[in-house]
């Protein structure tokens, strides 16, 4: 499962930055781009399902200050995102025409719009990023440096060692 | 199968609900309020075309020259690219140290109180 969420969150990121800057991928990827992001954001919300309710319905209740913070950011990132598609598909040049859609008349304030939560996407996302760190770290210690040490280090003929299941868990949504 | 399901639903119920309330901030004039009208460097900043708002005939040159002009990657947006992951970082690394001088704050705090009691 946490294999699964840092992939998908690795690809989020990696696709988050190229649809942030038109200028490298062109308006085409930019905007199909960005369709499947929005798609990836809601695989990402299902996995994280239990996350959101456990924290949504505790909100008001005695909580860790960190968890309500990162509710509360979360909240704004997800609106922030129904705000940059909505007017990306807006002010859409490729997706609409290929579906055979047109929407007539829009003007500069979806464009203005566009651009800000784009700006504010950056922010909430920097923000979402660094609160998660820990599991960040915690992942990319046990998927990729743990098995390249592993790899140089000669294994030891046998040792029992105590297993402590603690250790091995990156906990989520602390 | 059927709770995925429904849980998709309840995700895309609640963007619509926040699409909908955008889109009454936006046509109440609500982005007057926070200088839209005024701006013009949208397209410059974003490296887009703007719209031109001329005809149909003009809308499908433009997209024409979008298709073509702007189809395949570019190097030189490389850049933006880094510099969007570097704001990232700083980002990142300043929240860390938000979170750090906190919990520094917070051990201080703590000998204090074991001193009370």
């Amino acid at each position: 499962m946490n294999k699964t969420n840092i992939l998908l969150d690795a690809g989020i990121l990696i696709a988050f930055l190229i649809a942030m800057e038109p200028r490298f991928s062109g308006i085409s990827i930019h905007e199909w781009l960005s369709v499947a992001l929005a798609a990836t954001i809601v695989i990402h919300l299902l996995l994280h399902w239990k996350w959101i309710i456990e924290i949504g319905a505790h909100f008001f209740q005695k909580l860790w200050h960190a968890s309500r913070l990162k509710f509360v950011v979360d909240s704004l990132l997800f609106i922030d995102f129904v705000a940059v598609m909505m007017s990306g598909i807006l002010i859409s040049r490729v997706v609409l025409p290929t579906l055979g859609l047109s929407i007539t008349g829009t003007d500069r304030e979806w464009r203005m719009l566009h651009s800000l939560s784009a700006d504010a996407a950056l922010l909430l996302v920097g923000l979402h990023f660094a609160l998660n760190w820990d599991w960040v770290v915690c992942m990319v210690k046990r998927m990729v440096i743990t098995p390249i040490v592993g790899l140089i280090q000669p294994k030891p003929a046998m040792q029992l060692v105590p297993i402590r299941n603690d250790e091995n868990i990156c906990k989520i949504g602390e | 199968m059927f709770k995925i399901f429904l849980r998709t639903l309840i995700i895309l119920l609640t963007a619509g609900l926040v699409a909908g309330g955008i889109y009454m901030f936006t046509q109440y004039g609500g982005m007057n309020l926070i200088g839209a009208a005024q701006d013009d460097g949208f397209s410059q900043q974003r490296g887009l075309h703007a719209q031109p708002a001329d005809g149909e005939a003009s809308q499908r040159q433009h997209l024409k020259r979008g298709r073509e002009g702007q189809m395949g990657l570019s190097f030189l947006g490389l850049s933006g690219v880094v510099v969007q992951a570097g704001k990232i970082a700083v980002i990142t690394a300043l929240v860390m140290l938000v979170k750090r001088v906190v919990s520094m704050f917070g051990h201080r705090r703590k000998p204090a109180n074991t001193v009370l009691t």
